[in-house]
């Protein structure tokens, strides 16, 4: 196999409160895996989450994403090569849905015309190639996870990471969500998606899952092996 | 070359989204520094009109020294030879007994009729000495001491006090533009600060974006110039009413008081405005962004 993109070695954290979030967790994802990390809540999916983000830092352990070792100093460098879908969305409120897809890339090195290109064919990629002037602000709750998950793919990132992407859609929706996300796996993208909706992933035939629970990995398995 | 374009573009679109996310705040603001600039520029315009004032008034620093009647014009070119001598002495000019009388008649104007009753012509002529306004004290005192002058005439303590007046004038400059300096750097750096506030889920997605600060602050920076220029745009219209107001007041009443032309005027207090508005926004905007940016 590969360098992994991500590599957690005895990761643990630990709050100044004094909580445990994550406990000695090793875990590795490869180029091209759809992995789901599964659990209840409080089983530390989020916590994980906030590490592979560098929002905190391991108490003890290293992390590696992309084959660099998380830190301070590369976090910028490490996040721009990811694809965030945040569970709140996290969208630009007063912008277009085609503002807010550019936004993630204006930093980045593309030209106007990449930009307007990739940005545009990812909303069109979500279904809403007839939204892509519309406010953001007036887009229902589906239309604008449709917008987080067209802004986290513009960008050809190697990484897509979901924060509980079907957290509150109904059945159907929630399966055409995941269905979407894990479409942009390819063979130089790698999509994490973290649910506590384990029936949705269980017909699924490719996966990798990782099962979480008390701040510890569980158990992990690759459905493809 | 688009890219710079289109990214300047977004710069000022997202200002102007910053901006409207706090709009009365943000209009009450640029009134409040409209006028605190204005008063700087009213300060502005007094000291330059006060230099102007100065330096018209040190042209016109001059001592009159009357001598002996019955001086032979020999004697009276050495004199004015050896007070030319003087250091600090621009120029000596010797004025009539009937110069002087011509003088007065201009002085008098409408007056001058009065001088017709007079039998005999009553002034005396006397030498009329420009001089440096610093070293006034002593070329009196070196006049004083050559031979065949009788008195010295000077106006010193006149010129001494407006001197001081304007010395007055500029310490007060001084003392408004830093007080003005420092309100507009905590009102700006406020604005920022509150616009970041507002702004705060925002900047928390563009950092997990990866997008750079440099990147974030820009659209701030240019909120903060945009308010103060706008606020010193306000005070430059204002000022530039206020003094063409005085002009048309002042030309009259007060025609002693040698002013400056009023395009100077307008000129150097409306430049200087500008550039103080410009610097101020930018170290407001600045200070503002790094006084929160690690929260």
């Amino acid at each position: 196999m590969s360098q992994p993109v991500i590599q957690a070695k005895n990761i643990t954290l630990k709050y100044p409160n004094g909580n445990i979030a994550l406990k000695d967790i090793n875990f590795e994802c490869y180029k091209g895996e759809i992995v789901f990390i599964v659990g209840p809540s409080g089983s530390g999916k989020t916590s994980l989450l906030k590490l592979l983000m560098g929002i905190e830092h391991p108490s003890q352990g290293e992390l590696f994403i992309l084959g660099e070792r998380v830190q301070s100093a590369n976090i910028r460098k490490i996040r721009q090569s990811m694809g965030p879908v945040f569970q709140e969305f996290r969208l630009l409120e007063g912008r277009t849905t085609l503002e807010n897809v550019m936004m993630s890339m204006r930093f980045l090195d593309y030209s106007v015309k990449e930009m307007r290109e990739q940005s545009e064919k990812a909303l069109i990629r979500v279904g809403l190639a007839h939204k892509i002037n519309s406010d953001v602000d007036h887009l229902s709750w589906g239309e604008s996870q449709r917008v987080a998950i067209a802004r986290a793919v513009a960008r050809n990132p190697k990484l897509i990471i979901a924060d509980e992407p079907t957290g509150n859609l109904d059945h159907a929706n929630a399966v055409n969500i995941l269905e979407l996300l894990t479409s942009f796996k390819d063979e130089e993208t790698t999509v994490l998606i973290t649910t506590h909706a384990t029936h949705l992933i269980e017909t699924r035939e490719r996966h990798h899952l990782i099962t979480m629970n008390q701040g510890q990995l569980l158990w992990e398995k690759r459905y493809y092996e | 070359m688009s890219k710079q374009i289109e990214l300047c573009r977004y710069f000022v679109r997202e200002a102007i989204t910053i901006f409207k996310t706090n709009k009365v705040s943000n209009l009450l603001s640029i009134l409040s520094l409209a006028l605190i600039f204005f008063i700087f520029s009213v300060l502005a315009s007094g000291r330059e009109v006060g230099k102007n004032f100065a330096s018209a008034l040190s042209e016109q620093a001059e001592v009159s020294v009357y001598y002996d009647d019955a001086l032979s014009s020999e004697a009276l070119l050495q004199l004015m030879d050896e007070i030319k001598g003087i250091e600090g002495v621009k120029s000596v000019q010797s004025i009539s007994e009937e110069e002087a009388y011509e003088r007065m008649k201009t002085v008098l104007g409408e007056d001058s009729t009065a001088l017709n009753y007079l039998e005999m012509n009553p002034f005396l002529a006397f030498l009329e000495i420009e001089i440096d306004l610093g070293q006034v004290e002593r070329i009196i005192e070196s006049i004083s001491t050559l031979e065949n002058v009788d008195t010295v005439r000077d106006n010193i303590d006149i010129l001494t006090g407006v001197r001081r007046f304007i010395q007055i004038i500029t310490f007060a400059f001084a003392f408004v533009s830093i007080a003005m300096g420092i309100s507009t750097v905590v009102l700006t750096s406020h604005i920022i600060r509150q616009g970041i506030y507002n702004n705060r889920e925002q900047i928390t997605t563009m950092t997990l974006l990866g997008a750079p600060a440099s990147f974030m602050i820009i659209p701030y920076l240019i909120e903060g110039l945009w308010i103060t220029l706008s606020s010193g745009l306000i005070a430059m219209i204002a000022n530039m009413g206020g003094i063409q107001f005085l002009y048309s007041r002042m030309d009259s009443p007060l025609p002693f008081v040698p002013m400056p032309k009023m395009s100077q005027l307008i000129g150097a207090s409306n430049g200087l405005l500008i550039a103080v508005a410009l610097c101020l926004g930018i170290a407001g905007s600045l200070f503002g962004w790094y006084s929160v940016k690690d929260r």
